[in-house]
């Protein structure tokens, strides 16, 4: 491939003098450019067949180097306005590679550990202790009690993602209607190993004896500290 | 006479600067691909590589790319440029290779005390502090003291080239400058001006740190010195792209450029707009009243105009030349420019990308949307697009038309040449488009494990595709990237191992003369000491009082001790 002057680009002129300014069709006005870009001059069968030759690899490249990335940006842009301006679906079913993981709804700081119920309760803090003796998950959770009866919240077991279930149990005790109260538990968790689920339970004490909430809540990414 | 026949000691030093860039640029490369497979969790298990080596080789592919390929590349180019221009030799060839070697001897510190993340027999100690070397994460001293060197030399080369133009302006008194050298100048007043930030940064505070002078350091303090010099750095890697697009572009298409002073008008906009900008990178960062964040984001966006200044410029200039060629109708005329010559589509698909950059480079700069793409894949999208394609590309296009002129050895392997621009152009599409959806999703940057499927972790939300789509189109579009790069790199390699004198050269270095001349614009266009003054002020009223606040309650406090990595 090399030194055949019909493929040549960027050194084609074998004749110096043909580079020069002054060829130009601009005139003579110094542009240089014309005789340096111009189409290859073969003038035998050979030099024919690779301008015919060179000439359809352009065109295929220029096809594909234009061309895909025209239909890639085009699809990502037809993709946006379908989503943020026409409001349809997303596109979750891709055909190459592997689906789009979905997370189960978890909690984390600031959210709600039990949606369900009527009064809140609130993550207020979520941080795995890392120290010398081991790691520790720390959990702490506000509860507001705007119910007109009194109200408990339990921390059960924590499942992590290990597949281990460490014990806990921690409650705020009988929280007074319109009053707030402040749970907090830690479990000792084995090293590189995350809380995934917790056991929560609620008990509202009605009149007419004790309802029960009992749930499993996905815990959300918690930071490590320490 | 080829420019290695005029200037042959100015071309042995391109040389060797280019030799030491492609250099670079393989094994950044060889990075770079790793990096994205394992990323991506293509071939994961093949590689050589485990999570926290991935932090070395996300390290090495940047200072690499980012630092040493451009330095070198720029070098090279601007004593090209500069000499041409000027028609005269380098002032001092002594002062030029103390350059080079000073540059050399930085590349090895840092890239030694890197690759010790790989090879802990290598002398110092693992620096895996990416790029962005700002505290707490704490390099080796050696690391530091090279990235200073890089940023020492380049100020040398710099100094080359003002005292060759002072030798050429008295000679020339009352002359307009060459545009070459005054885009050279331009590019190198901006960067002694930016990289005032960083040499503070790492010679008064890394290093000491590092070294255990000093406990700890202010990480806003080092963050935002080094923020001054990290986006008007951008610009020193575009600037030369530009250099090649104004003054070398229009002849490969075969015509001239459209306007010499709107040229000189874009590299004084960039001069005094470059470096107040550096706030948009620190968006999230607390400390930074939001005030100056907002004047940092006005200072960016009028950086749009310069760009856009020069896309008209560029584009009309190829119209021209397309138009000399036989050319005609309103879109037609593209069909005449010579697309198989590497050289021309290099440096044209550069320039189209670089504009699709400069798109996704005004939602990094706007304060509110920033939020959603801060320290995502977009940005690494982003920046693929600019130092990625428009300066790499270019580098690369320009380097099939000037290799031969300072070697002065024929191009080879010239179908392959043809071939590697497009291939880059594809790669890169596919790519930089799936890291800017992978950050519309919310996938964060700089990170080995992304946590797609740990349970409670967040679920990412991508508009267009799956999380496992684009991942595949990321690992497809970086290997498409390396055989573009090998391309590249055969073509050169064969080149350099050609026999000079073989054939007569069939380039020339000579550049037509522009449509419409320096010679009615004003001649305050050159007074470059009142543009370096007002671009100082600029800096300073928009740098001034934010400094003075972070340091107002010590220069190393609130301190943070080091974060090992």
């Amino acid at each position: 491939m090399t030194d055949d002057p019909t493929t040549d680009d960027g050194d084609r002129h074998a004749d110096p003098a043909a580079d020069s300014p002054g060829d130009s069709r601009d005139g003579g006005a110094g542009g240089d450019g014309v005789a340096d870009g111009g189409a290859a001059a073969g003038t035998g069968a050979a030099d024919e067949e690779g301008t015919t030759r060179r000439r359809w690899i352009l065109r295929l490249l220029v096809g594909l180097g234009i061309g895909l990335p025209i239909i890639i940006e085009a699809r990502t842009f037809i993709g946006l306005i379908r989503v943020h301006l026409l409001g349809q679906d997303r596109d979750d079913g891709g055909t190459a590679g592997t689906p789009t993981p979905t997370a189960e709804p978890s909690v984390g700081v600031g959210d709600e550990l039990l949606e369900g119920t009527e009064p809140t309760e609130t993550v207020r803090e979520a941080r795995i202790r890392v120290s010398e003796s081991g790691w520790r998950f720390e959990l702490s959770v506000a509860v507001d009690n705007t119910t007109d009866v009194p109200y408990e919240l339990r921390l059960g077991d924590v499942r992590t993602t290990a597949g281990e279930v460490v014990d806990g149990g921690a409650s705020t005790g009988q929280i007074p209607p319109g009053e707030s109260a402040v749970v907090e538990e830690s479990w000792p968790l084995p090293a590189e190993s995350r809380p995934e689920t917790l056991q929560v339970t609620a008990l509202s004490y009605t009149d007419d004896g004790v309802d029960l909430t009992d749930e499993t809540v996905t815990i959300g990414r918690v930071p490590l500290e320490g | 006479m080829a420019y290695v026949d005029e200037y042959p000691r100015a071309a042995k030093i391109a040389r060797w600067e280019f030799g030491v860039a492609f250099l670079a640029l393989a094994l950044g490369g060889v990075f770079g691909l790793v990096q994205a497979l394992y990323r991506t969790d293509t071939f994961r298990e093949a590689l050589p590589i485990n999570a926290a080596d991935y932090y070395t080789i996300l390290t090495g592919h940047g200072v690499l790319l980012a630092l040493v390929f451009t330095t070198f590349s720029i070098a090279a180019l601007f004593t090209w440029a500069t000499t041409r221009s000027l028609e005269r030799p380098l002032a001092s060839n002594r002062l030029a290779w103390g350059a080079f070697w000073l540059l050399v001897i930085g590349t090895v510190l840092a890239a030694t005390s890197i690759l010790n993340g790989f090879v802990p027999q290598l002398p110092f100690e693992s620096s895996d502090v990416l790029f962005t070397f700002y505290a707490p994460m704490q390099a080796h001293p050696a690391f530091y003291l090279g990235a200073a060197l890089i940023i020492i030399g380049s100020w040398v080369a710099g100094a080359v080239y003002f005292l060759t133009y002072w030798e050429w302006r008295k000679d020339n008194p009352g002359e307009r400058i060459p545009l070459q050298t005054f885009m050279v100048l331009t590019t190198f007043l901006m960067w002694y001006l930016a990289t005032l930030g960083v040499a503070v940064e790492v010679v008064v505070f890394l290093i000491p740190w590092s070294l255990g002078l000093i406990d700890t350091v202010d990480p806003l303090l080092t963050r935002t010195l080094f923020w001054f010099f990290g986006h008007p750095v951008v610009y020193f890697w575009l600037l030369p792209a530009y250099l090649v697009w104004y003054t070398v572009l229009p002849k490969l298409a075969g015509g001239r450029l459209f306007s010499d002073p709107l040229a000189r008008a874009v590299f004084v906009l960039f001069l005094l707009l470059s470096t107040p900008v550096g706030f948009h990178h620190q968006y999230v960062d607390p400390g930074i009243p939001e005030g100056f964040k907002f004047v940092s984001m006005t200072n960016t966006m009028m950086l749009l105009l310069p760009s856009l200044l020069t896309a008209f410029t560029v584009v009309a200039s190829l119209e021209h030349g397309a138009r000399q060629r036989g050319g005609g109708g309103y879109v037609g005329w593209l069909r005449s420019l010579p697309w198989d010559r590497p050289a021309f589509s290099g440096c044209a698909l550069a320039g189209l990308m670089f504009a699709a950059g400069g798109f996704s480079g005004m939602i990094n700069a706007g304060m509110n949307i920033n939020y959603l793409i801060h320290n995502t894949l977009w940005v690494p999208g982003h920046f693929h697009l600019t130092v990625g394609t428009a300066f790499a590309l270019t580098i690369m296009a320009i380097a099939y038309w000037l290799i031969p002129q300072i070697t002065g050895k024929r191009l080879q392997h010239r179908r392959l040449a043809m071939v590697q621009p497009y291939v880059w152009f594809v790669g890169m599409t596919l790519m930089s488009n799936a890291m800017h959806r992978a950050g519309l999703a919310g996938l964060p940057r700089r990170t080995a494990e992304p946590m797609f499927q740990e349970a409670g972790s967040a679920p990412f939300d991508p508009v267009v595709g799956t999380v496992g789509e684009m991942r595949l189109q990321i690992a497809i579009g970086s290997t498409l990237l390396f055989v573009a790069l090998a391309m590249f790199l055969v073509v050169m390699f064969g080149t350099w191992l050609g026999k000079s004198g073989a054939a007569p050269l069939a380039v020339n270095g000579s550049i037509p003369d522009p449509l419409s001349g320096p010679e009615g614009s004003p001649r305050v266009l050159d007074n470059l000491k009142v543009w370096t003054a007002i671009a100082v002020v600029l800096v300073a009223l928009a740098y001034g009082l934010p400094i003075w606040s972070i340091i107002s309650d010590g220069l190393l406090t609130p301190g943070s001790p080091p974060i090992p990595v």
